[in-house]
């Protein structure tokens, strides 16, 4: 595998960056990737969360995929678990509705409530 | 799924879901017929699913009794002369691999493999092994990338534009592949089981038809599922 020597350039960089945070992530957004999600365009849902967060230098928020919950009407689905605070769960999260929700959720400390789903 | 990248982010969660440690894809051309092959080392099938397992109806879903992932998949391999093969053994995990004859009318596009590739990367646990071309070269590993990082995480912005540098370089002749006529990377080595015919087939003529031979479950001695051990 090439680009090791990247690596390790990254690694010696944020190294000192994650000693003053702990290495611990403040909060975690979970996109449904179930056979629905995907065909309802999850991946792009999922791609526009991290475009978002990257262009902010936001490094201590996790991006993960999980299974179908059952409630595939509404998919792309997306949920936000922060630290200290109930998870809120978005329905048709698209591009756009993932750039609010990085801005207004996760930035901000406001739940989007016009595209929570209940 | 409206692009084959998209039955590629399904086929690679499905692993995942399983609980998988590791996942090994792989991407090559042979003339005209685009595979993909997704091995993982999970459990496997249970027995009733791996029966059949393209049937919908046979899943290892909880929420309702239907999993339509490898049902999709065939069709989409199928409607233009392709197929599934799916291999599974208790205890060594499963390999699904898919042939799309590209020249077909009716060949869905690739898509964005890379996409498929990162989020799969980033947003699973396990580790992602990705070789490309036949023979097989492997473009990435995030076990050796998480040992390069030690504490640092693959999500780390810094980390995420490099693989997706280094996914896009791997994926890229794939995709000049198709755009070119299927000329670019030559009839390149043998097709892994026959049926797809000789040579390249010209956009938009109707390649030989292959008898869908799909969902062997069973596998054979000689060619396990699961990952080899020097991957």
């Amino acid at each position: 595998m090439k680009s090791l020597d990247e690596l390790r350039k990254i690694r010696d960089q944020v190294r000192k960056e994650l000693d003053l945070r702990g290495g611990q992530h403040r909060a975690k957004v979970v996109v449904c990737m179930g056979t629905c999600g995907i065909a309802a365009g999850a991946r792009d849902t999922m791609k526009a969360l991290m475009a978002a967060l990257q262009s902010r230098s936001i490094t201590d928020v996790a991006v993960v995929a999980a299974g179908c919950r059952g409630f595939c009407e509404q998919e792309p689905l997306v949920e936000v678990q922060i630290s200290d605070q109930p998870a809120v769960t978005y329905g048709h999260v698209d591009g756009a509705a993932a750039e609010r929700i990085v801005a207004e959720h996760i930035v901000a400390g406001r739940p989007v409530q016009e595209l929570v789903f209940r | 799924m409206r692009d084959l990248s998209l039955h590629l982010t399904d086929i690679i969660e499905n692993a995942a879901k399983a609980g998988a440690a590791r996942v090994v894809v792989r991407l090559w051309w042979a003339g005209s017929v685009f595979w993909f092959e997704v091995s993982d080392n999970g459990p496997g099938l249970p027995a009733t699913v791996a029966d059949d397992p393209t049937d919908p109806y046979r899943t290892t879903r909880r929420e309702r009794p239907v999993g339509l992932g490898l049902a999709l998949l065939r069709a989409t391999a199928e409607q233009t002369g392709g197929r599934v093969e799916v291999l599974s053994r208790s205890g060594q995990g499963v390999r699904v691999r898919a042939a799309f004859p590209m020249g077909h009318l009716d060949a869905k596009p690739l898509g964005d493999l890379a996409a498929a590739l990162l989020t799969a990367a980033l947003g699973w646990p396990m580790d992602l092994v990705v070789q490309v071309g036949e023979p097989p070269e492997t473009v990435l590993d995030t076990a050796e990338v998480r040992r390069e990082l030690e504490a640092v995480p693959l999500t780390h912005p810094d980390v995420a534009r490099l693989l997706e540098d280094i996914l896009a370089g791997a994926v890229g002749p794939l995709q000049q592949h198709c755009e070119q006529g299927f000329r670019s990377l030559g009839d390149a080595g043998a097709v892994a089981a026959a049926g797809e015919g000789a040579g390249p087939t010209p956009p938009g003529a109707r390649p030989p038809a292959a008898r869908p031979r799909s969902t062997v479950a069973t596998a054979p001695e000689d060619d396990p599922p699961g990952i080899p051990t020097n991957l």
